[in-house]
């Protein structure tokens, strides 16, 4: 059987941890380039499993997010504009997505939120206060999940010291 | 270990030779840990035959974790030299020479002290004791610095200075969310929601303007008989509200009670600390450094001029893990956030076993 991308990146960690830096001194920078490296590979050790369905599911929220803004946000043009532009770049239907697709869409659809959050909030007049909250409560409950989603790639790591 | 960026012995002695206008012999040269945002050396020397310390302070490959330059940093310690507040004596500024790969340095005398403190983090009473002398000197030292007349010295020929006390926090608030926006290595929709956050929560009861250290505390300041005889490290120094620097003492102001600390803080400087303006600070200071290490520390990683893997590490885990603190406050008032998340900031000089 050959061992798992996950597995060699757990083993090359533990060899560091275990093998290599109880022989180091702590407080030098030859330690802590190892202990960078360790939380690096905690971080690796999630991120080569997880990364492509979390990318998969971030990319089919923030498409269904910013279909309902561009909705919603008629009253705000530039907003919407932003929206409509980067829904329109899409995927070619069948092709198996590779990691650098999916983080170049999630990378694009996610720059057009952030500019559709400064626009809600310097909106806020313009739009009225309950159409505001509603967008606001849609937008950060959104943010608020895909952390979430985002922080299983990096909850192990950040138990590392990363000097 | 070696590398490309070392600093070698033979290439110091002959620097400082040149620079000194004597012979220079160097008997240790060692890099200070840790301290990521730039490099620091510690040089014991001998010149023209008498044993001298000298620092060297030098830009890291791929540039400074901070935004501000290593000439910023010379300047405020040239100002400091002639003020009552204790740093070394600079000796000289120089950049792009063949010294040190063209990097921006600066030579200061190594102050006789140590940023260790023995027996600092012991589980007694004498142990105790040292943590509320030590702290309650530190309050002293920032409270000294922040009641020092800036403009007096100077300070104003090169940091940009507030309107007025009222405008300190805006100001800052101002000057780093257009460096965020500049210089971000992708988009960060949550942190634009954060900066909303925090702008709809800015304070304006500073009461006075000051020179703002930057990162600060136990680890930073050079330390001798109880006493802090020099403050290090100016990368960040600005500006504003002094305040800041209360929520930059990197654990330092929490070795004892943090409520006797802010209390002997308003004391030194006969001013009160508002618990907004203090929980503003702190989620500020979060703020700032998900900005260095994100734009500065993985930026020169990701410019390829800087491998070392500290700054991916700093740059990609830990500003995730202060985007996601940062953002379960969005909405709530900055005081009772920050009473919720106060205690997850470990020292970072205990973490190291006390020793820098």
């Amino acid at each position: 059987m050959t061992p798992s991308s996950r597995n060699l990146i757990a083993g090359i960690a533990r060899t560091l941890e275990q093998d290599v830096l109880p022989d180091l001194a702590m407080s030098t920078w030859t330690a802590s380039y190892i202990r960078s490296c360790l939380a690096l590979l905690a971080h690796l050790e999630v991120r080569v499993v997880e990364e492509g369905p979390f990318l998969f599911e971030d990319n089919a929220e923030l498409r269904s997010l910013l279909l309902s803004l561009r909705a919603d946000l008629a009253a705000l043009p530039d907003a919407a504009a932003v929206a409509a532009a980067a829904l329109a770049v899409g995927r070619a239907a069948g092709d198996y997505p590779s990691i650098d697709a999916l983080t170049e869409e999630n990378t694009r659809l996610k720059s057009a939120l952030e500019y559709l959050v400064a626009a809600i909030h310097d909106g806020r007049d313009t739009l009225g206060e309950a159409r505001f909250q509603d967008v606001h409560g849609r937008v950060l409950a959104y943010l608020r999940r895909s952390g979430d989603r985002e922080f299983v790639m990096f909850e192990k790591a950040s138990g590392y010291s990363p000097l | 270990m070696g590398s490309t960026f070392e600093m070698q012995v033979d290439a110091v002695a002959a620097y400082l030779s040149k620079g000194l206008g004597a012979p220079v012999a160097v008997f240790k040269l060692r890099q200070t840990f840790p301290g990521a945002s730039r490099e620091t050396w510690l040089v014991d020397a001998e010149v023209a035959g008498r044993p001298e310390g000298f620092v060297v302070r030098v830009d890291c490959p791929g540039g400074p974790g901070v935004p501000q330059s290593m000439r910023h940093e010379w300047e405020v310690y040239t100002r400091l030299w002639r003020s009552t507040i204790p740093v070394a004596e600079p000796l000289w500024y120089d950049e792009g020479i063949d010294f040190a790969q063209g990097r921006p340095h600066m030579i200061r005398r190594l102050v006789e002290g140590s940023t260790h403190i023995p027996g600092l983090t012991d589980d007694t009473d004498e142990g105790r004791r040292l943590r509320r002398a030590v702290v309650f000197e530190h309050v002293e030292k920032l409270a000294a610095l922040h009641r020092m007349d800036w403009a007096a010295h100077g300070f104003g020929e090169f940091i940009p200075a507030p309107a007025s006390p009222a405008q300190a926090l805006r100001n800052e608030f101002d000057i780093w969310k257009t460096l965020w926006l500049e210089g971000r290595s992708e988009p960060f929709p949550m942190m634009t929601e954060v900066l909303y956050w925090l702008e709809e929560n800015i304070p304006a009861d500073t009461p006075f303007v000051s020179l703002v250290k930057g990162n600060n505390g136990v680890g930073e300041e050079i330390w001798k008989d109880g006493r802090i005889v020099a403050m290090s490290d100016w990368e960040l120094a600005s500006l504003g509200d002094g305040v800041l620097d209360i929520a930059f003492s990197q654990g330092t102001l929490a070795l004892d009670d943090f409520g006797d600390a802010i209390r002997h803080y308003e004391e030194c400087t006969g001013t009160e600390v508002s618990p907004h303006r203090l929980a503003f600070c702190m989620f500020w200071i979060m703020f700032k450094a998900v900005a260095c290490l994100n734009i500065y520390m993985l930026g020169g990683y990701l410019g390829g001029a800087n491998p070392r893997m500290t700054r991916p590490a700093f740059g990609l885990i830990s500003v995730r893990a202060s985007q996601r603190r940062l953002a379960a406050c969005i909405g709530k008032d900055p005081v009772d956030a920050w009473r919720a998340i106060a205690g997850h900031q470990a020292s970072t000089y205990a973490r190291f076993g006390g020793r820098k």
